[in-house]
């Protein structure tokens, strides 16, 4: 018998290489209520759509959205988290294999990879607008922490530097931003339709947002294009704001809506999916802490960790989500 | 001023981390004047358009399908930057992969197709379908979990007999194959001695006291604890046996066990007969005679094991250690100065051990000297120990045992069980003398030295407050090639007051020594 282990040097990484967690199955650890729902109905199925590190979607033959996501990704409408950190990039998991849910499990035909859901908490994707409010000087405190977090940790790759148009509408801005700031040419490019879609969403033109709204949306690079991220925090931002300050939420609801209403095929799938979401509120669970940290009575800490989880999303889609969500904030609290 | 070059992949993402690298690559690229790296949006078209990089191609796309469209000298190679795509794309992969650990068997194989072998640490309930498998993959096995009935690991072990594969375990904790140390295992230089072993940190304890003597191992085989109990027979035993006698870098065979059934014992030595290799045995605490009948070497502790390969090895005489490596005045000046410190009525001993075998060991080597000693793993089942928290007269604890690992990871990870143990137990006027086992190497903690230090100064102080001293003795099991280093495992010790004794063996004479004086 000849024993034989490749590279068989001692170190860590040979001895690492050959260990592994031997199992057929991954468990999930948290599914999205509504899409359990549409699990026991029968028939789910559908096939990867897209790829990532630390997940992958699924397009099911209802042309919609299910994504995987591995512990490290916070839960968000429509998921499946699984309980371990692996890698789906490298798992073998490639566009257009099929997917099939069952009662209990879902299957990548082919892989013979089983993610069970048997076991598992459920997550409800509806905004949550039952908490206790803080006082509105908490709120300002916390707008104005939340704008310096902004300049202090955002990527300037994505919507942060077009902000500056701003200056002179949005108070806060004024005291952190440079009101030398170049736009280069793609900036440029997009600025004056930027503006118009913000006047009309400050005097809630709901008959004209449709139209600005679908003039800049998917204008970015990256599967959620930076605006649309800007867009997602607007919106989320309305609906607990709006809840905060005792508004009409029918109203509000049809502001978001209407920015929503005229983007079908004008972004990627995901993002079309997401904008939607945000347009009744439905978000990432560190996005939705965020809110609830800012608008509740959590403490100064706490919301700081939150802003700072958010601006770590993606490459600049947190700094994006947080520049939306500050101006919408802004021109709901009359921060104008 | 340039031409308008540009790649297209239909339905095709990339994580915006990935796509950010890709556009400050190409951004970056001599002679590249204008470029944009994007999704088909109708927005990123028109901005193409306006930056006056567009095709029809790039008209056609979608809202779905991924561009780097460019103005770029005509010099300039399209297929260049593509390639520098394509290049950065697929690093993107491999380093995605480098770090990666595949959560299922066939997953791990498309990985790494040439591995032959498989270490698999799983649920108990899983472990015997991931291990057959394994089997019926052609791959031999590790198997580090417990928790498998011995029915399913005679049916394994059978399948792996049949196909001419080890497999190692259940509750196979250590190994070294081909020099790579697997699991629990020391760094050991490359050598001539071959190891079987149903006994993990006894394998260990021997493997390191080769290397601590200047010799090194060929093969370390692991056959898990049960391997030579009557329903198992020796399987794995057996075929590690003929493994090692097969291999031509082995020049010296060891075997390493708990006492077996005279049956399993006489079958596993009689298949020793057929070689001319030198054959050491150490059925720790059990009937030597058998051994002897064969011609076999005994070894009459962990550490007597090793030496006796290495002079073996070596063509030197075969003697039995029963001593010290520090001469026999400098020895007694310790126990002298240990016993001026203590007080009459402390005369109890305290073995804390992290391996089972090392803790056995030391029952068996002081049981002539001390007396019976309480343990959750005693050498006679009326001193097994009732109440596992609490310590009576000499105690001496495995916390590699079952109890103490349900719901925690085994105290070679987590020592923290142990440090508790150790500040109560020297809050116990009288107990005399503490003995601990220290394992470096892979798979363990980090710092286990560490990790002791505090609960170590906190015991002795504890004890000074009282006017009294606690005797602390301690031997580590590692190597200087070890990652946490054995010359500064020890150095630590001593300067917490512990007195570091070469070997396991050593350390229980030594404490042997101060008790008997003691009294």
């Amino acid at each position: 018998m000849k024993l034989e282990v490749k590279n068989g040097t001692i170190n860590v990484e040979a001895s690492k290489s050959l260990l592994f967690r031997g199992f057929d199955f991954m468990n999930s650890l948290m599914i999205c209520n509504t899409l359990y729902k549409k699990i026991l109905k029968g028939g789910l199925k559908g096939n990867i759509h897209s790829v990532f590190n630390s997940s992958f979607n699924v397009l099911d033959q209802n042309h919609q959205l299910v994504s995987f996501l591995n512990s490290k990704k916070p839960m968000s409408p429509n998921s499946i988290k699984i309980d371990n950190d692996i890698s789906f990039l490298s798992l073998g998991i490639e566009p257009k294999l099929e997917l099939q849910f069952f009662q209990s499990f879902a299957l990548i035909e082919g892989l013979n990879i089983k993610i069970t859901y048997d076991k598992v908490n459920f997550w409800d994707k509806n905004p949550v607008l039952t908490f206790t409010k803080d006082s509105k000087e908490n709120v300002f405190r916390k707008l104005r922490i939340m704008s310096k977090l902004l300049i202090e940790n955002g990527k300037t790759e994505g919507i942060l530097p077009l902000l500056s148009t701003l200056q002179g509408k949005i108070k806060g801005l004024d005291l952190f931003l440079n009101s030398k700031t170049n736009l280069n040419k793609r900036e440029k490019f997009i600025k004056e339709r930027f503006l118009k879609f913000l006047d009309n969403y400050i005097r809630e033109d709901i008959d004209n947002l449709s139209l600005y709204a679908k003039d800049i949306v998917g204008f970015g690079r990256g599967l959620t294009p930076a605006m649309d991220d800007f867009l997602c925090g607007i919106m989320v931002s309305r609906i607990y704001l709006s809840s905060y300050l005792d508004h009409d939420m029918e109203r509000n609801y049809k502001v978001n809506r209407a920015i929503v209403e005229m983007i079908k095929n004008k972004t990627t799938i995901v993002s079309e999916e997401m904008l939607n979401y945000s347009s009744l509120g439905e978000t990432n669970e560190d996005i939705r802490r965020l809110m609830l940290s800012f608008l509740g009575e959590d403490p100064f800490y706490y919301f700081v960790k939150n802003v700072k989880n958010v601006v770590k999303i993606g490459e600049t889609s947190g700094t994006d989500i947080l520049s939306g969500i500050y101006i919408g904030s802004s021109i709901l609290l009359k921060w104008i | 001023m340039g031409k308008i070059k540009f790649e297209i992949k239909k339905n095709t993402y990339y994580d915006s981390v990935t796509l950010m690298l890709i556009s400050k690559e190409v951004e970056k690229t001599n002679g590249v004047h204008e470029a944009l790296v994007g999704m088909g949006t109708d927005l990123n078209k028109e901005l193409a358009r306006n930056l006056g990089i567009i095709s029809d191609e790039i008209e056609n796309i979608g809202p779905n399908d991924f561009f780097v469209a460019v103005l770029a000298d005509d010099e300039v190679k399209i297929e260049k930057i593509v390639e520098k795509v394509n290049k950065l794309l697929s690093q993107k992969k491999e380093n995605a992969g480098s770090d990666y650990m595949p959560p299922t068997l066939n997953s791990a194989l498309r990985h790494n197709p040439e591995s032959n072998i498989v270490l698999i640490s799983v649920a108990g309930e899983y472990a015997t379908e991931e291990a057959r498998r394994a089997l019926n993959n052609n791959l031999h096995v590790m198997l580090f979990s417990d928790n498998v009935s011995l029915e399913d690991e005679k049916e394994l072990k059978e399948l792996a007999c049949e196909k001419g594969l080890l497999m190692m375990g259940p509750d196979c904790g250590t190994a070294i194959i081909n020099n790579v140390p697997l699991a629990f295992a020391n760094v050991i230089k490359k050598g001539n001695i071959g190891i079987v072993g149903a006994s993990g940190t006894g394998i260990q304890e021997i493997t390191v006291a080769i290397d601590k003597l200047g010799e090194g191992v060929s093969q370390v085989i692991g056959t898990g604890g049960r391997d030579l109990h009557k329903e198992i027979g020796g399987l794995m035993m057996l075929q590690g046996i003929e493994a090692l006698k097969g291999d031509s870098q082995t020049k010296v065979i060891v075997l390493v066990s708990k006492p077996p059934s005279d049956e399993i014992a006489e079958k596993v030595i009689k298949s020793t007969k057929d070689t001319s290799k030198p054959i050491v045995i150490n059925f720790v605490g059990g009937d030597n005679a058998i051994i002897e009948k064969y011609g076999a070497y005994v070894g009459v502790s962990l550490e007597d094991t090793a030496r006796k390969a290495v002079a073996l090895l070596k063509g030197e005489k075969i003697d039995d250690f029963n001593g010290f490596n520090k001469s026999i005045e400098k020895i007694h000046k310790i126990v002298s100065d240990e016993v001026g410190k203590l007080t009459a009525n402390q005369k109890y001993l305290r073995g804390l051990y992290t391996g089972g075998t090392l803790a056995d060991e030391a029952m068996q080597i002081l049981r002539g000297s001390i007396g019976e000693i309480y343990s959750n793993i005693p050498l006679s089942p009326k001193y097994r120990l009732k109440d596992l928290k609490t310590s009576r007269e000499h105690t001496c604890i495995d916390f590699g045992e079952d109890e103490f690992t349900v719901g925690r990871p085994h105290p070679m990870i987590d020592p923290s069980i142990r440090a508790e143990r150790l500040v109560k137990e020297g809050e116990d006027e009288e107990v005399a003398v503490i003995l601990m086992d220290f394992i470096l190497g892979y798979g363990v903690h980090k710092d286990p030295v560490g990790e002791m230090i505090p609960a170590i100064i906190e015991a002795k102080g504890n004890m000074k407050k009282k006017d009294r001293h606690l005797s602390i003795i301690a031997s580590i099991c590692g190597t200087e090639n070890d990652p946490q280093g054995l010359r500064e495992s020890q150095k630590r010790l001593e300067e917490a007051g512990v007195i570091v004794m070469p070997s396991n063996a050593q350390a229980v004479r030594l404490a042997g020594l101060i008790l008997s004086k003691g009294k």
